[in-house]
């Protein structure tokens, strides 16, 4: 592969339209938090299903499987769901949720790393799922599709070669476009360590995609 | 465009991978499932907490009618018999007319005499 492909097919997939990264945190949410608190079920599941593809996506970047991110995403709203009496309210119920999905990625990363027969072959490489990605580069030129899915493969493997640490501000900011601040009160750190572990895991991307950056 | 912010535009990539269509549906009718027997059994464990307190306060309401009935009859074993002066004649003895050959009536014996009777 030349080193500008890694590029080119960045540019094509940028013109796609983007996906909204920013919640909207309104006092919808307090109100759905009420009601479930009032023993009104189908208001959690309101909260589900707004907050579920964005967790979804915290959740697969930081595994890169789809299994485990099912799983542990049932597990993250069950855990809200019976934590939902000791919400206080001091932060969002966005921000609360993330914690929680965040921290328990943690720990699910942390038993995942003890087991022996985990590799980086249960990674999944779910791009070539996405239809409007597959009409897109196949239209052009069909080749392009093996281009895509090698560089899905070096994608997924230069952010599972990152620290936890550092894989989760890249997702949180670079793919889902959470603000910094955002972050720093999701991970409960400061913002200037949000920016410098970004600098640092992009140093050590770089080094991983070199064969995908052009000049 | 600098290296760092190619690798950041690469990385950007990753925010077009989404799980298949309808999936987030499916996703919700797991959880509902999964919450469904949840509540159920959370509804079961209430209404045996209700059945429980209600058998309780049955027994209790038992206990305290067999205590007031025992304790009726106790009352009316130690009370009733000194309360009544009328059984306390219950002792004497019967009134027996017996004329002896004087006309006396025999000693002991209450009962009046046909001459006083008469009178």
């Amino acid at each position: 592969m030349d080193v500008t492909k890694g590029a080119r097919l960045a540019t094509i997939i940028e013109c796609m339209p983007e996906k909204s990264a920013e919640p909207s945190i309104t006092d919808e949410d307090a109100v759905l938090v009420a009601r479930t608190r009032g023993g009104e079920a189908a208001a959690f599941e309101d909260l589900v299903v707004k907050y579920s593809p964005r967790l979804y996506g915290m959740i697969y970047h930081m595994t890169s499987n789809k299994e485990d991110t099912h799983d542990l995403l049932q597990e993250v709203f069950s855990k809200a769901y019976r934590s939902l009496p000791k919400f206080k309210g001091r932060s969002s119920f966005y921000t609360w949720i993330y914690a929680i999905a965040t921290n328990m990625t943690f720990n699910f990363l942390k038993k995942r790393k003890r087991r022996a027969t985990w590799s980086l072959d249960h990674l999944d490489s779910g791009i070539q799922n996405d239809e409007a990605m597959i009409d897109l580069t196949h239209a052009s030129n069909p080749r392009r599709q093996s281009d895509v899915n090698e560089l899905q493969k070096k994608l997924n493997e230069a952010m599972q070669a990152l620290s936890e640490d550092h894989r989760v501000v890249v997702t949180m900011y670079d793919i889902q476009g959470i603000p910094h601040a955002e972050i720093s009160r999701i991970l409960k750190v400061s913002e200037g360590t949000i920016r410098s572990r970004l600098f640092y895991a992009h140093k050590q991307l770089q080094g991983h995609l070199a064969e995908f950056i052009g000049e | 465009m600098n290296e760092e912010e190619q690798t950041r535009k690469l990385v950007r990539l990753k925010r077009h991978e989404t799980p298949r269509e309808g999936y987030f549906e499916d996703f919700l009718n797991e959880f509902r499932e999964r919450h469904r027997p949840e509540s159920s059994s959370q509804r079961q464990a209430l209404a045996a907490g209700l059945f429980m307190r209600w058998r309780d306060r049955r027994s209790a309401v038992r206990l305290l009618g067999f205590g007031l009935v025992y304790g009726a009859l106790v009352a009316a074993l130690v009370w009733l018999p000194k309360g009544n002066d009328d059984d306390a004649d219950g002792h004497r003895q019967p009134v027996i007319y017996e004329p002896d050959a004087g006309g006396q009536p025999t000693p002991g014996s209450e009962a009046k005499s046909p001459r006083s009777f008469r009178d």
